[in-house]
């Protein structure tokens, strides 16, 4: 959360330095290039089968021994 | 097994269900960027109908929703909250205005499944793209030419460029996925001009 919040104060401190130097255009400001990949699939597809494989279990577990929980 | 254990698992089972069901809508769905707030006097003085509404590109048929993105925590434009739609950069040059205009895609989603623009790179010259505003009128441009940059090497200048012929570039993302910077090594960059 700190890296974020520093990583906001740097950026906000580029930007209002590119506003003061393009006034005259009509762009405010000139960013860097977007990050148009969605993310580590190989990571994703872990963390979902991993939590699948937990929630499945755990359900499985509490539904057999329901009647242990109700007695 | 006691009533203490019982309740650790129950436990245990809704934080892996909740952590599935984020994991799994930010991959899939919805995935949103971090805009850092501008100030209002420093935003695009245009018109919000001048602003646009959708991209369509028909030798890719694409017929998408345009939204209009900043610039996140980074320093860099954001990009569109889904793998749907395309993202304007809207501190930047409105499409037909003087200068060139900039919309990003993504290439796939968190699963590695198609993104809008995964089939960017088989736009070739002469190509048409159109730009629907808000207020109706279309806007047509023509690929002139695509180059393909090293992800921190992109001429932003050129890209981003605020002056001279009026035209709109696309970018997407492709090569190979960096662990550690969390980005894929290369950006596609289409260029295109206004035709009509």
């Amino acid at each position: 959360m700190l890296k974020k919040i520093v990583n906001g104060a740097a950026a906000a401190t580029l930007l209002a330095a590119g506003f003061a130097s393009a006034q005259t255009t009509t762009a405010t400001t000139t960013p860097g290039v977007p990050n148009t990949g969605a993310g580590d699939i190989v990571l994703n597809a872990m963390i979902l089968g991993v939590s699948a494989m937990i929630a499945v279990g755990g359900a499985l577990y509490l539904y057999m021994h329901r009647r242990v929980l109700t007695e | 097994m006691g009533k203490a254990s019982r309740f650790l698992i129950f436990t245990l089972t809704l934080c892996a269900v909740a952590i599935f069901t984020t994991t799994i809508v930010g991959a899939l769905f919805y995935s949103p960027d971090t805009d850092i707030p501008v100030p209002q006097d420093k935003q695009l003085e245009t018109s919000p109908l001048q602003h646009p509404a959708r991209l369509i590109i028909p030798r890719l048929d694409i017929d998408t929703n345009v939204q209009e993105v900043g610039i996140n925590a980074e320093g860099n434009m954001s990009v569109p909250s889904n793998f749907t739609d395309v993202g304007w950069y809207k501190y930047g040059v409105v499409p037909g205005g003087p200068g060139s205009a900039v919309m990003a895609g993504h290439v796939d989603n968190g699963l590695g499944l198609s993104g809008v623009f995964k089939n960017l790179g088989e736009l070739e010259a002469g190509d048409e793209i159109i730009v629907e505003r808000q207020d109706g009128k279309r806007l047509t441009f023509v690929v002139t030419g695509k180059r393909s940059y090293a992800y921190d090497a992109v001429p932003t200048d050129i890209v981003f460029n605020p002056s001279g012929s009026t035209r709109l570039n696309l970018i997407t993302c492709e090569g190979a996925w960096v662990k550690s910077a969390k980005t894929y090594d290369q950006r596609l960059v289409v260029f295109t001009k206004l035709a009509s």
